[in-house]
């Protein structure tokens, strides 16, 4: 089962990984206020959980410059033109309905070996956590 | 590739007699190597950068005060057969920059020329090494 979002395989072209990122509360510390009205706190204040964000690091590879394009405008189409969430799957079996993909930038410049290739970091974030 | 004693060889447009070898190395100069999540070895390795180095090693009859220099750019130029004849024979063409020059002698007092240089793509993507038959002048791969 490829891994897909949206029920697309973005990353199958090439090896990647998923990494869940920090969970838990979101908290600020002892003498900051924990809202513009409220005086410096004392003690660690819990404003509410952190949305679940889930990177994906890889590298996407064609066998030409313009097959590297298409998957690179399938990754930034996904940006722009998904207005809602989807399914994120991992292709081991764990899936997580309702994310946004809401960043994707490229590691580096493309390089050209063997074949066309490039890394790229992707992230989605839980919608409505 | 490694020519032994190759025929008729010219190094920016000047002709070197009593060459030993001529050795081209090509290392990466950049390699990539990555894993994915299903176990430890790596399911991808390509090597976008290279590097295609030849050294040139040359008998000197005597004392030179002539030679390239580094940072020299011109044409590498010689001729291989597999045999004594002209059968087969093929030129080896490649667009060089000098990159070092030594002169050394050896234990019997035999002195050599040891020129490297760097060879360079036309492009990019087209290997820097151009092999083609000497008699035709079809490309051949290297």
């Amino acid at each position: 089962m490829p891994s897909m979002y949206d029920g697309s395989p973005l990353f199958e072209s090439g090896p990647h990984r998923f990494e869940v990122q920090r969970q838990g509360q979101t908290e600020t510390p002892p003498g900051t206020s924990p809202t513009l009205q409220s005086p410096p706190s004392a003690k660690w204040n819990q404003i509410g959980p952190v949305q679940l964000s889930i990177t994906v690091r890889g590298r996407l590879v064609a066998a030409s410059e313009a097959a590297l394009w298409t998957l690179r405008d399938a990754m930034t189409g996904e940006l722009t033109s998904s207005p809602s969430a989807a399914t994120l799957e991992d292709g081991q079996g764990r899936s997580w309905p309702s994310m946004w993909m809401v960043g994707y930038r490229e590691l580096g410049p493309v390089d050209a070996g063997r074949t066309w290739s490039i890394g790229y970091e992707a992230v989605f974030r839980k919608v409505g956590q | 590739m490694l020519v032994l004693n190759p025929q008729s060889v010219s190094l920016l447009n000047s002709t070197i007699e009593r060459v030993r070898r001529v050795a081209v190395n090509r290392t990466p100069e950049r390699a990539l190597l990555e894993w994915g999540d299903t176990g430890p070895y790596p399911t991808f390795a390509d090597v976008p950068e290279q590097r295609v180095e030849i050294e040139l090693v040359a008998d000197l009859e005597r004392g030179s005060l002539d030679g390239p220099t580094p940072g020299e750019e011109g044409t590498l130029e010689f001729f291989t057969a597999p045999t004594a004849g002209s059968g087969g024979r093929r030129r080896v063409e490649a667009s060089v920059v000098i990159a070092s020059v030594r002169e050394e002698v050896e234990p019997g007092g035999t002195s050599l020329r040891r020129i490297k240089m760097f060879a360079l793509s036309d492009n990019g993507t087209n290997d820097p090494i151009d092999v083609s038959n000497a008699e035709d002048g079809s490309r051949q791969i290297g």
